[in-house]
């Protein structure tokens, strides 16, 4: 019987690797994910109309185009260079750059100062900003904001205020934030903040898990019944070694595609390495997004060094949670007649994933709230919600040994009375009475 | 030795068989019959394991029937019970693994029977892609491949064509041969009354006729007279102990309540002119099937 099982689970296992459209999903899987890392290397590598040179012209009739370009140049240099922008000093007049964007039907921008006839505080100069076409909000939004430093720096200078007072005004005011709670950290305010996409990252692939392995189990008991072979299967081995052929199949088949995803990710990371030439990954990514500080923020937080202590327990928890799925799924498609059935009757096991998947997003938002963490406790949502608490500091680590011992309990009754229902359910041909049966068998 | 002890089962109020009973030895088929619902396939759950018997008991060589035996047991379902997806090797080497054979002795035995029955070319191909008749094909091969002791065959000759249907004979007498039990079901009586020893006949889960086939025939008091003569076809059908008349062609069927009447309707037919033929018959199974069913659901 023991080789039998074996032989069971391999099958199982072989059925669902050892096919073409398992390696043609993960062909496309693989190409997903690396495009996905480096999609910005792609944007860029086709081209296109953010490749052109934006001039910005500046006609200065009030003498303040050093002090323009200085602002543009210190304070939006990510932004000129997202949007290959360079601000130049034209000796042109008005109308001639005026026709030679209309000539040219050009991106660049005109910024015209001109002279005002009672200078005030108020109104230090006028300003036209000229183009061709409408120009992109943030571009537009920071040449604004460089124009009004620009006018601030001159109204300093005309009130006699001189550049080491004007840096005095300007300099930051420095604030001692405070935090009462003693092992509170001052970044993890921004922390929380970046909890949400940390939560996202790991919420997105347990889904998706989730529902390879609900496909996985329902499609092959539903095949076995349909085609009538469950009663050679169930005559030669007992439903039991059936019933756990499939549920560890479906779960080697789960881990070995999350794993696949991770070694996806990782070769798209080191391709970002090559093609962008910077001295890390986390580098790599900062140098094109901007958020090096962010990432670094984050590996010397408290919530990443949480991450990293609690994941012997997620590995766990997550485990345990596919293996509860795949029994709860495993009973309800030994029940079904056709996948048209199934179909149907896995609606309570998306509802609990889609509960879970919401819980974790709220989990940052709503912090501290009672309901969610009572939700990270319950089966089926804990797999989700439990890791993500405990990486946002809302659940302790006996939290989730909590969690942990609840979900083995679950899986242990699940195993226990499912099997009963499953025995039933796999020579069961018939919707008819169905839940007489079901609840004859639990009886018995 | 296959013995069904006195099995009842109910599904909830509803007795699907009552009290059967009967043995099968080896080397011998015993046909299992009776119109749909009848009880049969629950019989056939039963003996193979598939479902536990509310009463009496089911033995092979004395030992109960559980997953200690089951590699003993082949089974042909009614319907086809292939995995779609699979080449016919697979299909072959799943269903014999589950046996305990090892893939070796699958191909091995697969390769020999799909030689014998001229599909070698199916090997690989999936059972999707085969005709009807080939699936059968391919079922009844799987169901013989790990040499069962007990083998039960359920309308093996569905969808076959007259071809395969006697080459299935020829291997259906060869296990025979070789000591097979082998239970046998179907609705054609003539392959029952080709094949099987002894049988049974379910109406309702009740026995209402078992026994040896050529016993059971000796018994039934009703007979069939096969006549060739010019007779007056009105004034034998008035004649008492006659059920019907039938012609084709030039020769007539006399159908009679029973064996007594013969001598009266000898003496009738003696008196016709042109008579070259005059025999009294067994009837047909088909005939025995419809009238002790017939009988049953009439009380």
């Amino acid at each position: 019987m023991k080789n039998k099982f074996k032989f069971l689970l391999k099958d199982s296992i072989k059925k669902k690797i050892n096919t073409k459209p398992f390696k043609i999903i993960n062909i496309v899987l693989l190409i997903i994910m690396v495009g996905l890392i480096n999609l910005d290397s792609i944007v860029k590598l086709f081209g296109g109309d953010f490749d052109d040179l934006v001039n910005i012209y500046v006609v200065d009739n009030v003498d303040v185009y050093d002090d323009f370009k200085q602002v543009m140049d210190n304070s939006y240099l990510d932004v000129l260079e997202n949007y290959n922008a360079k601000v130049i000093k034209s000796d042109k007049t008005i109308d001639e750059l005026k026709k030679e964007i209309i000539d040219d039907e050009s991106k660049d921008i005109i910024v015209n100062f001109t002279n005002v006839e009672n200078v005030t505080y108020e109104n230090i100069f006028n300003v036209d900003v000229i183009s061709y076409d409408y120009v992109d909000t943030l571009l537009y939004q920071d040449i604004l904001n460089a124009i009004n430093t620009t006018k601030i720096n001159k109204a300093m200078s005309i009130a006699n205020i001189d550049q080491e007072v004007l840096n005095s005004i300007y300099k930051n005011v420095t604030v001692n934030r405070v935090l009462l709670k003693e092992d509170l950290d001052e970044n993890e305010e921004f922390m929380e903040a970046l909890g949400g996409v940390v939560t996202l990252v790991f919420v997105i692939p347990f889904f998706f898990l989730i529902v390879l392995i609900v496909q996985m189990i329902g499609a092959e008991i539903n095949e076995e019944k349909s085609s009538k072979s469950m009663e050679i299967i169930i005559s030669s081995v007992s439903p039991e070694a059936h019933f756990m052929s499939k549920l560890i199949a479906a779960n080697v088949f789960a881990l070995v595609q999350g794993l696949l995803l991770v070694l996806y990710s990782i070769i798209g990371l080191i391709i970002r390495l090559l093609t962008t030439s910077s001295s890390s990954i986390v580098g790599s990514i900062s140098s094109s997004s901007g958020i090096g500080n962010y990432v670094n923020m984050f590996l010397a937080s408290d919530m990443a060094s949480k991450l990293l202590s609690g994941i012997p327990l997620f590995i766990i928890l997550i485990l345990l949670s596919f293996f509860a799925y795949s029994l709860f799924i495993g009973v309800l498609a030994s029940i079904t007649t056709s996948m048209e059935d199934y179909n149907q009757i896995q609606t309570p096991v998306m509802v609990f994933l889609m509960i879970g998947y919401f819980l974790s997003i709220f989990a940052s938002i709503y912090k501290g709230s009672l309901f969610i963490k009572i939700m990270a406790y319950v089966p089926f949502i804990s797999g989700i919600l439990a890791p993500v608490m405990y990486t946002l500091g809302e659940l302790s680590i006996y939290g989730l040994i909590i969690s942990i011992i609840l979900l083995i309990i679950v899986c242990y009754l699940l195993y226990k009375y499912g099997l009963k229902v499953y025995k039933v359910g796999i020579l069961n041909y018939s919707s008819s009475n169905l839940w007489k049966k079901i609840f004859k068998a639990l009886k018995s | 030795m296959l013995k069904v002890e006195h099995v009842t089962k109910y599904y909830d109020d509803f007795r699907a068989v009552n009290d059967l009973s009967f043995e099968v030895k080896e080397g011998e088929i015993f046909g299992l019959l009776g119109v749909n619902g009848a009880g049969k396939t629950t019989t056939f759950r039963m003996i193979i394991g598939l479902l536990d018997k509310t009463e009496g008991k089911i033995t092979l060589d004395d030992k109960n029937i559980d997953y200690s035996v089951s590699d003993k047991i082949g089974f042909l379902t009614e319907e086809r019970s292939l995995l779609p997806s699979k080449t016919v090797l697979e299909q072959a080497i799943f269903y014999g693994a589950l046996k305990g054979l090892s893939e070796k002795q699958v191909e091995e035995e697969l390769d020999k029977y799909l030689e014998e029955f001229n599909i070698k070319e199916y090997k690989n191909k999936k059972i999707k892609e085969l005709s009807k008749g080939n699936q059968q094909k391919i079922q009844f091969i799987i169901s013989i491949l790990h040499k069962p002791k007990l083998l039960i065959l359920d309308e093996p000759f569905s969808g076959l064509d007259p071809i395969s249907v006697e080459l299935f004979k020829k291997i259906i007498l060869r296990l025979k041969k070789n000591k097979t039990i082998i239970i046998f079901s179907s609705h054609m009586m003539e392959h029952i009354e080709y094949f099987c020893d002894s049988l049974i006949i379910l109406v309702k889960g009740n026995v209402v006729l078992e026994g040896k086939l050529t016993k059971i025939k000796e018994d039934y008091r009703r007979k069939n007279i096969k006549v060739i003569a010019d007779i007056d076809e009105e004034e034998i059908e008035n004649t008492k102990g006659v059920v019907s008349v039938e012609k084709n062609k030039n020769e007539y069927t006399i159908k009679i309540e029973d064996i007594k009447y013969v001598d009266s309707i000898f003496k009738k037919i003696s008196k016709s002119s042109n008579v070259f033929k005059f025999v009294v018959e067994e009837p047909t199974l088909n005939e025995i099937f419809v009238s002790k069913v017939g009988e049953s659901y009439e009380k």
